[in-house]
């Protein structure tokens, strides 16, 4: 049941996309967020459509992905689109009937605002498709390290951060292993009303607390032991550079945020 | 009446990219009173064969029948999980409550028992398991010492008065002592309860001694079960697979390279001992 979960959504690879050095990606997913945001006419979303296609076709990250990473939105999606097409005032009428009454405006504007959010989510899972979490916490301990001058505990966070993702699939698997312990013992967390269920659980947790606060003592111990003293004069294993690709992204994307910005104010 | 593994196959995540066989076609019976010996090397399917024996994992293909009642069977599974107990590896990370009688009647309890037989049972195990309850049964198993912890999860399944036992690894991690006391209680209960047992082991000389038969898995799939004479026979296949041979087996073999002509094989030590000292009194 809980075997073999992948974490997050990362998609092993070796694309020019998932090079680029992750400080670039995470800035540029910023980049890019304003750039769906500043669009304001819904023809002028041709452009960052066309970006993401790119984004896509150079991750080599095939299109399935695009509707996978839309699916837990689907529901949000839809109440947006609905709620905008009859809660918008219009003038011209294009369907009537009863009290349903759906309007030109209306209709651009569920479309435009649907647009902006799948583009949105679509984009942004560009990057968690290309990184993985380790990088991706890299990314973002020397992105926020400028911070530790005003005593943000940049490198702190991302060590817990690490750590709480590399021990999510070992502590997926104690919680079917004692699941299946206390099931031989007769335990039964299918029947029974909400708290019958509830309670039900108690054999698993309590053990599973037990377990977590062992593993973590463990590491503390092992961590320690190999002189282990915060991020303090740290050097790494994998040293993050920039490559002459972060550049050339860079490029690309404020060249599609200024290429936005001159065709809103072209009169059409 | 036996448990009788029939036809028996199992996929993990079947239909999948995932999709990983990780038994097939496993026939095999396990006799009322019988010690079955399973060894294998890591990942030849142990565990999962072990957690077809109760219902915890369901066939893919084939059937497993626990005195006749069938494991796919959703309402016997209670039953069949009261009939066949189950000690997981390292089964004291399941003690759960505020103390060891708690802990132990949890079994019980779930087996809808009244007050008075379930406070019975959960004594009786933990006598048998070497913890007398006047010390124990009050005081909290996050308290024990790790062999202690160890007993008190045994007595646990115990409680539950299963007529089959089926262990995994249950000596995992203890020091010698540990290991002995285990080994007897597993015992005893076969001689002296009748009770059934299965007991997966990376201990060749453990099996040897104890065992009735031995079924050997290798990749999934089921390449002996016998008795411990004829499967230790079989001992270039068991090194090839990545096991290893009795004591007594290996330092046959070691003294027939020396040339010193030994009339038969032996797997176990005591036995092989007294042939030694024949021989060496004639």
């Amino acid at each position: 049941m809980t075997a073999n979960i992948t974490l997050g959504q990362f998609l092993p690879g070796d694309s020019c996309v998932h090079r680029l050095d992750p400080r670039t990606k995470i800035l540029l997913m910023v980049v890019y967020i304003v750039i769906v945001f500043v669009v304001k006419t819904l023809w002028v979303f041709a452009l960052p459509s066309l970006l993401l296609v790119f984004m896509f076709a150079m991750a080599r990250v095939p299109g399935s992905y695009f509707f996978s990473s839309l699916k837990p939105m689907r529901w949000l999606l839809l109440f947006m689109f609905v709620i905008n097409l009859f809660a918008t005032s219009g003038e011209t009428v294009l369907l009537h009937w009863w009290i349903v009454r759906i309007t030109k405006e209306a209709l651009l504007q569920a479309v435009f605002f649907t647009l902006r959010l799948v583009l949105l989510v679509a984009g942004t899972s560009v990057l968690t498709l290309t990184t993985s979490p380790i990088m991706l916490t890299d990314g973002l301990e020397k992105l926020m390290s400028p911070l530790r001058k005003i005593h943000f505990p940049a490198h702190e966070l991302a060590m817990m951060m690490t750590i709480a993702l590399r021990f999510i699939p070992t502590l997926m698997e104690e919680t079917d292993r004692i699941q299946k312990a206390q099931m031989a013992r007769g335990a039964d967390f299918e029947s029974g009303n909400l708290v019958q269920r509830a309670k039900s659980m108690i054999p698993i947790l309590v053990p599973l607390f037990v377990s977590a606060f062992r593993r973590a003592d463990e590491l503390a111990m092992a961590m320690e032991s190999r002189c282990y003293h915060g991020g303090e004069g740290r050097t790494r294993m994998r040293e993050l550079h920039f490559h002459a690709g972060d550049l050339v992204a860079s490029v690309v994307l404020c060249a599609v945020l200024i290429g936005i910005e001159i065709l809103e104010r072209v009169p059409l | 009446m036996p448990i009788s593994i029939e036809k028996l196959s199992h996929t993990y995540m079947p239909g999948s990219a995932l999709a990983y066989p990780a038994l097939s076609d496993i026939d095999m019976t396990i006799g009322d009173g019988e010690f079955l010996g399973v060894i294998g090397h890591t990942g030849s399917g142990k565990s999962t064969m072990i957690q077809h024996l109760n219902g915890l994992l369901q066939p893919t293909e084939g059937r497993v029948l626990v005195d006749g009642l069938d494991t796919r069977d959703k309402k016997l599974r209670k039953k069949i999980r009261s009939l066949v107990g189950m000690v997981f590896q390292y089964p004291e990370y399941q003690l759960f409550e505020e103390t060891v009688e708690k802990d132990v009647s949890f079994g019980p309890k779930n087996m809808g028992l009244d007050d008075d037989d379930i406070h019975e049972r959960a004594f009786e195990a933990l006598t048998l398991v070497g913890l007398p309850p006047e010390r124990f049964a009050a005081q909290s198993p996050f308290e024990l010492s790790g062999g202690e912890k160890r007993r008190a999860a045994l007595a646990g399944i115990l409680a539950m008065r299963p007529k089959y036992l089926v262990l995994d690894e249950p000596m995992a991690g203890l020091d010698p002592r540990g290991r002995a006391e285990i080994l007897s209680l597993v015992e005893s209960l076969r001689s002296e309860n009748g009770t059934g047992i299965v007991m997966v082991s990376h201990s060749m000389d453990d099996v040897a001694m104890y065992a009735d038969r031995i079924a050997v898995l290798d990749q999934g799939a089921l390449f002996l079960v016998d008795t411990p004479e004829n499967v230790f026979a079989h001992g270039e296949e068991l090194l090839k697979m990545g096991l290893d041979l009795p004591q007594a087996t290996r330092l046959v073999r070691a003294l027939r390279l020396r040339g010193m002509t030994i009339g038969r094989d032996y797997y176990r030590m005591d036995e092989l001992q007294d042939a030694l000292i024949r021989r060496w009194n004639a």
